[in-house]
């Protein structure tokens, strides 16, 4: 049976009569990293501060764990790490201090955790530095470590990357991933930084105007991001059939409208098209094609391209 | 909820803020008591009583209380502890009554220095008065002075100070609401200040109507509470901390309506 660690249903929330989200229906699974895509204002907060309880729905509910109901949910949030918006710590503490308050707000009994954490997320060496004095990315550091506080099933993070330099994407990227595979933790995080997103997430959730546009895998996503040579002729059978016996390649798709996308050979244009011209088949279009990360999410949410 | 509350006292700890407000009520007491006493004694003019009276209890606390409030309640919601415990599986009556708790905890530390020195003023058996505007523990300190100490007196003195220290936090219960309904500090001081100088403008109109009085009464700012002193009765000392206690109550349950269903941004 599969394992569903957040389950929406329609869930709708209205802000002075506008839907912020609208008939939302999401289901994460466990053990993956969900990228959350979706413009400023798409509804990606509101969407996470719902299941995180800061908010209510309108409309719809949530299960969690399986659970649902405002009480059941309240208990299966003790399985949740948050970080949403921006980090929240307490100004005139020092990264331990931080961490240590979080720990007896979540009751966690290892005292070691602090230490483990800090390391974790390389804030070890930051000693008697109050947080007010951390620079931002620093301080999206000490916002991971407190959501991690407590081993968390579902770890929500809202644009986390924020502020990080390279090095320091790259570190967290690491440990993110680290942590889906070695714990089986779900991650829900938001980024606008997509091709940083796509090195990480194993599904999309694409959110637009409150709605979710597509849910895909990864698996998904690359086949519809694939470049390709889109061919249409008037023999798609016999084009097929050259493409293997000359051309040697199976790498191909015939579309339902009798087009047909090849996915090799796309540095050596000039060769397909003599080949396809020397079998005398006559072509309607040879063009191209594929979407980048970002493409693909101006495509889906009906941006320029689709205009 | 215990973790809640250990986990803001031990923020509370870290604070510097706490420290300074403490510092704030021992010289704002010391000066109280040096006042106090130098008046009965002509060395200070009568006319400064009513600056004897900014640095009493009731004054210093109307004002500190509702820092204590705005920067343990409201500061909160900037550096998202509230948040964090929300979204970590604690329940929301649960974060009003540790946030309540932990206040409440910091108003009595930081009236301590008034109840320490007023005690050891009383003890020399000086005579102390600032007149018409003694309130709370400048009142005792102004109507028990050169009494006679004994283990009985200690422990009346004892017992007028805890209802003092009930009612001053019944009164500042109202910050409570206040603080996670309006988010800022600043107004929080100043609705509350603006309160408290209302309430002594009432109290004031009471003597005339007893309907306003009764009325009053069933507060902690009515009913002559803030004004014990060692000849209180066991009564009186029972009927100030009851109706704090029911107006404490009140505030929260006043305070989970605002804050249960609440947007948290």
């Amino acid at each position: 049976m599969m394992e569903y660690v957040l389950k929406t249903n329609h869930l709708t929330k209205r802000y002075h009569g506008v839907n912020v989200l609208q008939n939302v229906q999401v289901t994460l699974e466990a053990g993956k990293i969900y990228g959350l895509i979706g413009q400023n204002g798409a509804g990606k907060t509101t969407l996470m501060k719902l299941v995180s309880g800061l908010t209510f729905p309108t409309e719809g509910n949530i299960e969690l764990f399986g659970q649902s109901g405002e009480g059941n949910l309240q208990k299966e949030r003790k399985r949740l790490g948050c970080m949403i918006e921006y980090p929240g710590f307490i100004p005139y503490m020092t990264a331990q201090e931080n961490l240590t308050y979080h720990r007896i707000v979540r009751g966690e009994p290892s005292k070691t955790i602090v230490s483990e954490l800090l390391n974790l997320v390389g804030l070890k060496d930051t000693g008697k530095k109050k947080a007010k004095n951390f620079s931002l990315g620093m301080k999206q550091r000490l916002g991971i470590a407190i959501a991690l506080i407590g081993d968390p099933e579902l770890l929500i993070l809202d644009e986390p990357i924020n502020g990080l330099d390279p090095i320091g994407v790259v570190e967290i990227r690491k440990l993110l991933t680290r942590l889906c595979e070695e714990r089986q933790m779900t991650i829900l995080i938001s980024s606008h930084n997509l091709p940083e997103l796509y090195q990480m997430a194993t599904n999309y959730l694409i959110i637009h105007q409150g709605k979710i546009k597509q849910s895909l895998t990864l698996e998904e996503l690359e086949e519809n991001c694939k470049h390709y040579i889109l061919i249409g002729c008037d023999q798609p059978e016999k084009l097929a059939s050259i493409l293997e016996m000359k051309l040697g390649t199976t790498n191909y798709k015939v579309m339902p409208d009798k087009t047909i996308k090849l996915y090799d050979h796309l540095d050596d244009k000039n060769l397909v098209a003599k080949v396809i011209s020397d079998n005398g088949i006559v072509v309607i279009n040879f063009s191209l094609e594929g979407d980048t990360l970002e493409d693909y999410f101006i495509s889906v949410i009906g941006g320029e391209r689709n205009d | 909820m215990i973790n809640l509350i250990q986990a803001d006292l031990y923020k509370m700890r870290k604070s510097s803020v706490i420290k300074i407000l403490f510092g704030i009520t021992t010289i704002s007491a010391i000066v109280m008591v040096i006042m106090a006493y130098f008046i009965p004694q002509g060395k200070i003019g009568n006319e400064y009583t009513g600056i004897g009276f900014l640095f009493s209890d009731i004054d210093i606390i109307s004002i500190l209380g509702g820092v204590l409030a705005g920067v343990f309640i409201c500061g909160d919601f900037d550096n998202k502890t509230i948040h964090n415990a929300i979204t970590s599986g604690c329940s929301r009556g649960a974060v009003i009554v540790s946030k309540a708790t932990v206040f409440f905890g910091g108003l009595v530390f930081i009236l301590l220095p008034y109840a320490v020195i007023t005690i050891i003023a009383l003890s020399t058996g000086a005579k102390f008065d600032m007149g018409a505007v003694s309130v709370g523990f400048l009142n005792i300190l102004s109507k028990d002075s050169t009494i006679a100490f004994s283990a009985a007196v200690f422990l009346k003195m004892f017992a007028a100070m805890l209802t003092l220290l009930i009612v001053y936090v019944a009164q500042l219960s109202i910050c409570v609401p206040l603080a996670l309904l309006l988010k800022k500090p600043v107004l929080v001081v100043a609705i509350y200040y603006g309160l408290s100088i209302l309430g002594g403008q009432l109290a004031g109109l009471c003597s005339s109507s007893a309907v306003l009085n009764n009325i009053f009464a069933c507060t902690p700012f009515g009913g002559n509470y803030s004004f014990v002193t060692l000849n209180s009765g066991v009564g009186s000392l029972l009927k100030a901390i009851v109706v704090s206690v029911v107006f404490i109550i009140v505030m929260l349950v006043i305070t989970f309506g605002i804050f249960r269903k609440a947007e948290i941004k």
